[in-house]
């Protein structure tokens, strides 16, 4: 399968007055179509960044970005908006619901933003909250939702314009177990199913369990990319790498 | 996006900020009002001005005020001009008029007797006097209503066939009243106080009080009205140095006038458009300030510059919109019922298809200029900075 994405040696550099950070310093990594990739590492290792880099969230100071073949670091803001809207839905940690909307109108955002309104938007946000379990919760804001509903309308609201990738910035980490397991039950499905690529940043070692492959940031650097098999050893990469990062008593 | 969309997603923030939105509705309410009231005023002070100076002026006539004085073959010039009625001199004096215990100082002016339906404005001379007759031959006179009544204590001052004394600069005559004169509604009253006024035959006038036989003022009525500008033109030609004026003219004198009062009034009451302005500057800057992360999620979501920026605009804009059409209808309602006294009659604003336009266009304008700042801000943010804020 060709790949999807592509990133080429992409740095990322903040400064903050004075003081400058890498967060990336130079990676390249290849996610193929229809594939399910998580990327894990410490906190502070520029998973996030990565993920909102090759969304379009955030500009890389160096290096390139290919979504779907096209070069999206060229583009202006504009068409970057445009690109997210037409190819990539977000899921996010804080499931960045609109509070005073309910979950239907939520779910109807996207469409409204694509000249989609009316009975047409209502059918298919139904549509995508009945794929996530939610269909009964339409007309319930956020606050009346649990964390794990909120995170699925959220999910619906992704998934509602049939975007070819998703990409997921800590989507349990707000959730308790049960929910994490509809969440990566419903991420397996739309990926299995449906043939969404789904990108997916988590420092839960279990969840990448669902995952094709895991690429283990460290230091602003992919470390290694691990396959299924492989998992048990990225397991104890990862306890070692916390365990040399911890202070010694 | 679908215009209707956001609409609907600014009524919803609308809905969300109650009392900020009710505070910035009251606010262009009062100010649409004090604007169509203020020009609404105006408008029907404009409409009844003109209908007096109508009245006044008439629209057939040309006033022609010489810069010292009009002699007879002036007069006769006129007269002879192509499409020209009638000319009536007009020529006046400071006296003092003294009758019994009456001791006054009035206007004494000489006119034809044929003349007098003229000042007036009424069909046969007879019409034009309210006791007594119109016979003004040798020291005759016919004198206004308020030197032959006194309307304060509801007394009569100066009876029919009484004798009066006017005290000129040069000599002192006596007079015999013959006539009371009604109130004038003719073109006479432009520029004569017909109501304070004493009038005596032409060539007495002479005798008494000008020998040069010069007059002041010459009213020169034309047979078609559609001609008037020519004949102004004609007389200008003749007597550059007199003023010549017309009712066309004067309308356009005062509407100047007028344009610069409304204009004031406008000012004044724009200023609350003014301040509702920067009410709606505030309240869309502290929204956008609440509303970041929520501006974060759009931008994720893919809505571009332009569409967060009209996002807030649509809001002001809605707002904007209820106030008008709250205001609008007040408006209309007050305008009814509230009134300004003025000419010896309530005049009520009054609320013209223009002035409604005005008080829909300007809030609007204004609140868009207004939203534009925080609206650009707001359209400018970083989306993951956006996301992240507390």
């Amino acid at each position: 399968m060709s790949n999807i994405i592509r990133v080429v040696n992409v740095t990322k550099l903040y400064k903050t007055g004075e003081s400058e950070v890498w967060a990336l310093k130079g990676v390249s990594l290849e996610v193929k179509e229809k594939e399910f990739m998580a990327i894990v590492g410490p906190s502070g290792s520029g998973k996030s960044t990565l993920l909102y880099i090759i969304g379009g969230l955030i500009r890389p100071t160096s290096g390139k970005v290919y979504v779907r073949g096209i070069d999206i670091t060229e583009m202006s803001d504009d068409e970057l908006s445009e690109f997210r809207h037409r190819n990539i839905g977000f899921v996010f940690q804080m499931y960045h619901l609109i509070p005073r909307m309910t979950a239907l109108k939520n779910v109807m955002l996207p469409l409204k933003l694509r000249g989609i309104s009316g009975t047409e938007a209502r059918k298919r946000a139904l549509k995508a909250l009945e794929l996530v379990g939610l269909k009964h919760r339409a007309n319930h804001r956020p606050a009346q939702l649990s964390g794990g509903e909120q995170q699925r309308v959220s999910i619906a609201r992704a998934i509602v314009t049939e975007p070819k990738i998703i990409l997921a910035d800590e989507p349990t980490g707000n959730v308790d177990r049960k929910s994490t397991i509809q969440i990566m039950d419903l991420f397996k499905k739309l990926n299995k199913d449906l043939g969404v690529t789904i990108v997916m940043v988590t420092h839960n070692l279990e969840l990448v369990h669902y995952c094709h492959r895991a690429a283990r940031l460290l230091d602003g650097r992919i470390a290694k990319i691990y396959t299924p098999s492989e998992y048990r050893k990225l397991a104890e990469d990862m306890t070692g790498a916390v365990q040399a990062e911890a202070p010694v008593v | 996006m679908k215009l209707i969309d956001y609409f609907s997603l600014a009524f919803d923030g609308i809905k969300e900020r109650k009392g900020r939105s009710i505070g910035a509705v009251a606010g262009i309410v009062i100010a649409v009002i004090a604007l169509a009231l203020a020009l609404g005023i105006g408008e029907a002070f404009r409409v009844r001005f003109y209908e007096t100076l109508k009245r006044a002026l008439g629209s057939d006539v040309i006033y022609v005020l010489p810069s010292e004085h009009l002699t007879e073959s002036d007069i006769m010039i006129l007269s002879s001009l192509p499409d020209v009625k009638h000319v009536v001199p007009i020529v006046g004096t400071t006296v003092v008029l003294k009758a019994g215990t009456l001791e006054r100082t009035v206007m004494v002016y000489g006119i034809r007797p044929e003349y007098l339906k003229f000042i007036v404005g009424v069909e046969r001379v007879e019409d034009a006097i309210e006791e007594g007759s119109a016979e003004l031959v040798g020291l005759n006179i016919v004198v206004g209503e308020f030197l032959a009544y006194d309307y304060l204590t509801q007394t009569k001052l100066i009876e029919i066939g009484q004798q009066v004394i006017l005290r000129g600069p040069k000599r002192t005559s006596v007079a015999i009243v013959t006539g009371i004169l009604k109130p004038a509604a003719g073109p006479g009253a432009a520029f004569i106080n017909t109501r304070s006024s004493v009038f005596i035959n032409l060539d007495t006038f002479f005798r008494l009080f000008r020998k040069d036989m010069t007059y002041d003022l010459a009213i020169v009525q034309v047979k078609d009205i559609n001609k008037i500008e020519e004949t102004v033109d004609l007389i200008k030609a003749y007597l550059p140095q007199s003023e010549v004026l017309s009712l066309k003219f004067a309308l356009e004198q005062f509407g100047v006038f007028i344009n610069s009062v409304q204009l004031f009034l406008g000012i004044i009451s724009g200023i609350g458009l003014f301040i509702t302005g920067l009410w709606i500057f505030d309240t869309m800057t502290i929204n956008v300030v609440q509303r970041t992360r929520e501006i974060g999620i759009m931008k994720a979501l893919g809505f571009k510059k332009k569409q967060i920026m009209f996002l807030f605009l649509s809001e002001a804009i809605a707002i904007t919109i209820i106030g008008v059409a709250v205001g609008a209808v007040l408006t209309i309602a007050l305008s009814n019922i509230v009134g300004i006294p003025m000419f010896g009659m309530m005049i009520k604003p009054k609320i013209t298809p223009e002035i409604l336009f005005l008080i829909t266009v300007t809030p609007i304008l204004t609140n868009t200029v207004a939203t534009l700042a925080p609206a650009y801000k707001a359209s400018k943010l970083d989306p993951v900075e956006a996301l992240r804020y507390e």
